[in-house]
């Protein structure tokens, strides 16, 4: 699958500096107001913008697909019809029919944008940018508006549909669970990309404390001269572990929730165990061969 | 209260009047074509003229939209007779630009084409008005969308806002009908000649007394009340 080089420099609303490689589906992780929705939209030609590629060209010569946060389906038309959008000449509906079937959509082909599910307009919002060929897809907060089960379904579906076509994708994203399924991983902080790459290795090692909790990282400390990130649920108690006094301890729904140690408390889920085992004041001995270096 | 409003209405069927007697004179007919024709056409034209210019207000912003505002806004508050004698003045035989208009074979001082103005002038602020609160309401991200699917600016706008908007912009111009055809302060100085329905209402009364026009009120009322009436309770409804 062919790569994008993407170059870009914006001035507002946002001011950054976006260098990355689009290849395969590519998520572009960043905290909410970093400029994520911005920097697609420049590169969709809908704010100015200086880079490469694609500078100074109006969005409708750009080869490039938008699918934005709030999925935008037109509400006067059909399925069907919005299938249709991008499509010219007298077969424009015939060849959005075919697409509708190709993706598994044709039972909606009549409905119109209000009777469908959050999971369902994001499958046609893709249908109807697919419709019209390009270079690289852009999907904004693909998760947005969805319940987490459907979410899951949807995100694999878009993954799976965009695979298969071979269209490059760069999807924002606030939520490190999904940039945890991307093939490559851009990591959006203080107006730059402040990491890229495989999205396996830029997990398995952030470059800075801000790429951590980016990452979703809960716990960042500090020992032997370095810095460590490690998830939550990935220490486990261990009598050959490092000691750790208990400070607090909570039930969960999915288990126990610890906070241990004195100056950064390591926060700690566990997924089995019962409260009388773990009295604050007490020595813990834990495991943190999962951590992670950072830099 | 709203029985207050209606009132006017119930005089169609309590006015003291012999509707047997009463019939269309040929200037009550000549008045009737007037009105229609000439609000059509200046229908055409506000809405070619006035649609892009609504469009323009509802999406600027800044201190230049405000001055565009504030001209559309100008004649549309100005009471129709003080509007009518400024056109009599500006458009009249005397004036510059009523000469350059005479010139061109455009006599604008009781003739058609004075109607025409005199419609226009009352009705097109009021379509502008309507159209751009109608056009502002639809979010201009579908038209950004519209883009990034191929189609120009313009393209965009026709294919995606204008439907979007089409029922308020159909309230808009119902609204302007009703303004185009019931004017009568503006009519009054620029264009007594041709007749529209509401000056021959007017003559009507004069020479005849309420009783004989009540077949032409009849039928300037069913010109103007119930296709609004529909337009605007279905742009409401939406």
């Amino acid at each position: 699958m062919s790569a994008i080089v993407i170059d870009y420099v914006l001035a507002a609303p946002v001011a950054l500096q976006a260098q990355l490689t689009v290849q395969g589906f590519t998520a572009l992780l960043g905290r909410s107001g970093e400029g994520k929705t911005s920097l697609l939209r420049a590169l969709a030609g809908l704010l100015p913008a200086t880079g490469t590629p694609w500078q100074g060209q109006a969005p409708e010569k750009r080869p490039v697909g938008y699918l934005p946060q709030e999925t935008l389906l037109f509400p006067h038309l059909s399925v069907l019809e919005n299938t249709a959008y991008a499509l010219r000449g007298r077969s424009r509906k015939d060849k959005a029919q075919a697409l509708l079937e190709e993706l598994g959509l044709a039972a909606l082909a009549a409905r119109r944008p209000h009777e469908l599910s959050g999971g369902q307009a994001k499958r046609v919002a893709l249908a109807r940018a697919l419709a019209r060929g390009m270079e690289l897809l852009l999907l904004d907060e693909p998760s947005s508006g969805l319940d987490t089960m459907t979410r899951d379904a949807t995100l694999d579906w878009l993954i799976e549909t965009t695979a298969a076509r071979r269209v490059p994708v760069l999807a924002a994203t606030h939520d490190h669970e999904v940039a945890a399924r991307a093939d490559h991983l851009a990591l959006l902080a203080d107006g730059r990309i402040i990491q890229h790459g495989r999205a396996r290795d830029v997990f398995e090692a952030p470059v800075s404390r801000a790429a951590a909790e980016l990452l979703g990282y809960e716990n960042v400390f500090e020992q032997d001269g370095a810095l460590w990130a490690i998830r939550s649920t990935g220490i486990f108690p261990d009598e050959a572990g490092e000691p750790f006094p208990v400070r607090t301890v909570r039930e969960t729904g999915t288990g126990l929730r610890l906070s241990c140690g004195d100056e950064h408390p390591l926060m700690v889920d566990l997924p089995d165990g019962r409260l009388d085992d773990y009295l604050p004041g007490n020595i813990l001995r834990l495991n943190l061969c999962a951590k992670k270096r950072i830099g | 209260m709203l029985g207050f409003l209606f009132a006017p209405l119930t005089g169609l069927v309590t006015a003291d009047t012999a509707w047997q007697q009463a019939e269309l004179s040929q200037a009550d007919w000549r008045a009737i074509a007037t009105s229609l024709l000439g609000g059509a056409a200046s229908m055409v034209i506000i809405v070619l003229a006035g649609t892009p210019l609504a469009f323009h207000l509802a999406r600027a912003r800044g201190g230049l939209a405000l001055l565009m505002e504030a001209l559309v806004l100008l004649p549309a508050l100005m009471p129709t007779l003080a509007l009518g004698i400024l056109l009599a003045v500006v458009y009249g035989p005397s004036a510059p630009l009523g000469r350059a208009f005479a010139a061109l074979g455009m006599v604008l001082t009781n003739t058609p084409a004075a109607f025409l103005l005199a419609t226009i002038y009352a009705a097109l602020p009021t379509y502008v008005i309507a159209a751009r609160g109608a056009l502002a309401q639809v979010s201009p991200d579908y038209e950004a969308l519209a883009r990034t699917l191929g189609d120009t600016p313009l393209k965009a706008r026709l294919r995606v806002t204008l439907p979007l908007a089409r029922r308020g912009l159909a309230a808009a111009l119902a609204l302007a009908w009703v303004r185009a055809l019931g004017e009568f302060g503006i009519v009054l100085m620029i264009a007594y000649y041709p007749a529209g329905m509401p000056v021959q209402l007017w003559t009507d009364v004069q020479d005849l007394g309420l009783q004989a026009v009540f077949p032409l009120v009849t039928i300037f009322l069913l010109a103007t009340l119930p296709v609004p009436l529909w337009l605007g309770l279905r742009a409401r409804a939406r």
